[in-house]
């Protein structure tokens, strides 16, 4: 019969293997989460095979309570929406995602009624989809768009047009690539009563004492990849 | 002596303000779906809100939920089924000021809207998913144009609902058909008895392109389930939907398509109209809201019986049924 010490040896190695591997991979992996209409898995799916990010553990969130609740320990690597960023300082961006030659864009300011003007908004609720939280979202719309009486996040694009048509919501805030996209699917008349200010495109971002070889390492995405996450290019800030 | 004094301080500090935190006080069934629903309304509300979770039976009685609020005290109460918004409408008139102003959010009851009308101290989520939500999501999934629903209600408990319906699908441009099955009078035999006479018949019109189906216990009962709405929907090729998840079951050969409430979405739903409350709006100028999250699902065996080609690249977020 061995003695006791063997096995408390033996618990004790597999307690520290377990440790390193879990503090390891953690500070290896990439977490995703964009306001976006294609679909979770064929996002992961490009950024799972692509080459530039082996080693890198992959993963996508479809909604931000998921992606705030699992990021509670940070991730070493985020692509996550420029606003994130303001709001969480211990990240820093360190390439910004483009379209088309644009690295910004203005989000669409929508009603379904054309009572609810701009100058209404202090009584009007709108409807945006969550990527801050709660707080974080009320001071973020009040910067880019004003102050509107109330703010209804919702999970995902997809229910921002039934938020504003079934009137659970006077305004959405929406991008307009989302919007091209929900109008195949609602044919209900919208009509753009107003832009909010320019808002900058997803970013990759890195915890601030990031070594710039692994950021440079997040900067060789594949064109595949960042057309799959629905841009065209990506850019060193 | 002075670190000890510093200490007390901080203690007594901290302690003052985990006890400002508002309570919430949850009156909730013990089923799956609740659970679901409450786990997601806690996740969105992180420690900002003391939750109280309590569980009612189904033999619950008035008693049990005034002893557990006036033990509680919260700020507002979540009510998750039609037996706690009841409970709580009649606690709203019990005489001190407390009761009378307790607010609550309700959801996951049936027939909210016309519950409570006229309430001014909850506002909820409806739980049953609006026509309009059920019919752009299966008009999406399909090739085939949806211009024309036929539905058949009951008018002594359904006229808003139909008339919300009728004005929401307008804006997608399609037309509500909408038969009162009280027509011939209120009683069960009396619906049974007019829906046997004009479900088939009217499915026949070449106008319908597709059956809305309601779920209610009157029209839909072991009476009538099999003989006039199973029946009609295998003998006619026009699609049927609904919001049941299991009457889009392959087995059943009943629906086309089922859009059920999607649990988790739901509770996020329930926390931001806490929070709306929490920061000052009444829960009358809140009022009752539509459920905006739902699950897909559909029977592609009846897709392929009622003749309609499928939009493949737009099944993403659809589950199709005993795959």
């Amino acid at each position: 019969m061995k003695h006791p010490e063997h096995y408390i040896k033996k618990r004790l190695i597999f307690l520290f293997a377990s440790l390193f591997l879990t503090v390891y991979l953690s500070a290896q992996e990439l977490r995703v989460y964009q306001t976006s209409t294609i679909p979770v898995k064929d996002r992961e799916k490009a950024l799972k095979a692509d080459a530039s990010l082996s080693g890198i553990s992959v993963t996508v969130f479809g909604q931000f309570r998921e992606f705030s609740s699992a990021n509670k320990t940070k991730a070493k690597y985020l692509i996550v929406p420029s606003s994130f960023v303001k709001f969480n300082p211990d990240y820093k961006p360190v390439y910004q995602f483009a379209k088309n030659g644009q690295t910004n864009t203005k989000l669409m300011i929508l009603t379904s009624k054309a009572d609810w003007t701009m100058d209404k908004i202090g009584t009007g609720k709108v409807g945006i989809v969550d990527e801050l939280g709660r707080k974080d979202t009320k001071t973020y719309v009040q910067d880019i768009a004003g102050k509107f009486k109330l703010i209804k996040r919702v999970t995902k694009p997809d229910d921002l047009m039934p938020l504003l048509v079934l009137e659970n919501a006077d305004y959405i805030i929406i991008r307009s690539h989302n919007y091209d996209i929900l109008k195949k699917k609602f044919t209900a008349k919208t009509i753009k009563v107003g832009e909010t200010k320019t808002v900058d495109h997803p970013v990759i971002c890195v915890l601030k004492d990031t070594p710039a070889a692994e950021i440079e390492k997040l900067g060789k995405l594949s064109p595949e990849t960042i057309k799959a996450l629905g841009y065209s290019e990506l850019k060193k800030l | 002596m002075k670190n000890t004094l510093h200490i007390l301080l901080f203690i007594m500090l901290a302690s003052t303000l985990s006890v400002s935190a508002e309570k919430l006080l949850i009156f909730r069934q013990g089923s799956a779906n609740f659970e679901e629903v409450v786990k997601a309304v806690k996740a969105e509300i992180d420690g900002e809100l003391d939750i109280v979770d309590h569980v009612l039976s189904k033999d619950a009685k008035y008693k049990e939920f005034v002893d557990k609020t006036r033990a509680e005290k919260p700020d507002l109460l979540l009510l998750l089924d039609n037996k706690a918004v009841n409970f709580a409408k009649k606690f709203n008139q019990e005489k001190d000021d407390y009761a009378k102003n307790l607010k609550g959010v309700a959801a996951m009851g049936l027939n909210l809207r016309k519950e409570l009308e006229g309430n001014k101290n909850i506002c909820a989520v409806e739980y049953e998913v609006p026509a309009y939500t059920m019919i752009t999501g299966f008009r999406y999934m399909v090739k085939t144009d949806i211009k024309n629903v036929l539905v058949f209600y009951r008018k002594s408990e359904q006229q808003a609902v139909i008339d919300n319906a009728t004005k929401l699908l307008s804006k997608e441009g399609i037309t509500l058909k909408a038969m009162n099955a009280e027509e011939y009078g209120e009683s069960d035999e009396q619906v049974n008895f007019f829906l046997q006479r004009n479900v088939m018949r009217e499915m026949y019109h070449s106008d319908t392109d597709l059956v809305w189906v309601i779920s209610d216990s009157v029209l839909l009962n072991n009476d009538n389930f099999a003989e006039v709405w199973v029946n009609a929907a295998r003998k006619n090729k026009k699609p049927f939907i609904a919001g049941i998840k299991t009457f889009a079951s392959p087995d059943m050969q009943f629906c086309a398509y089922a859009a059920s409430p999607n649990h988790t979405d739901l509770g996020s739903q329930v926390a931001e109209m806490i929070f709306a409350v929490i920061d000052g709006s009444t829960p009358e100028e809140i009022g009752v809201e539509y459920i905006l999250s739902v699950e897909k699902n559909a029977n592609l065996k009846k897709v392929a019986s009622n003749k309609l080609e499928l939009n493949e690249e737009r099944m993403q977020d659809v589950k199709v049924l005993g795959k």
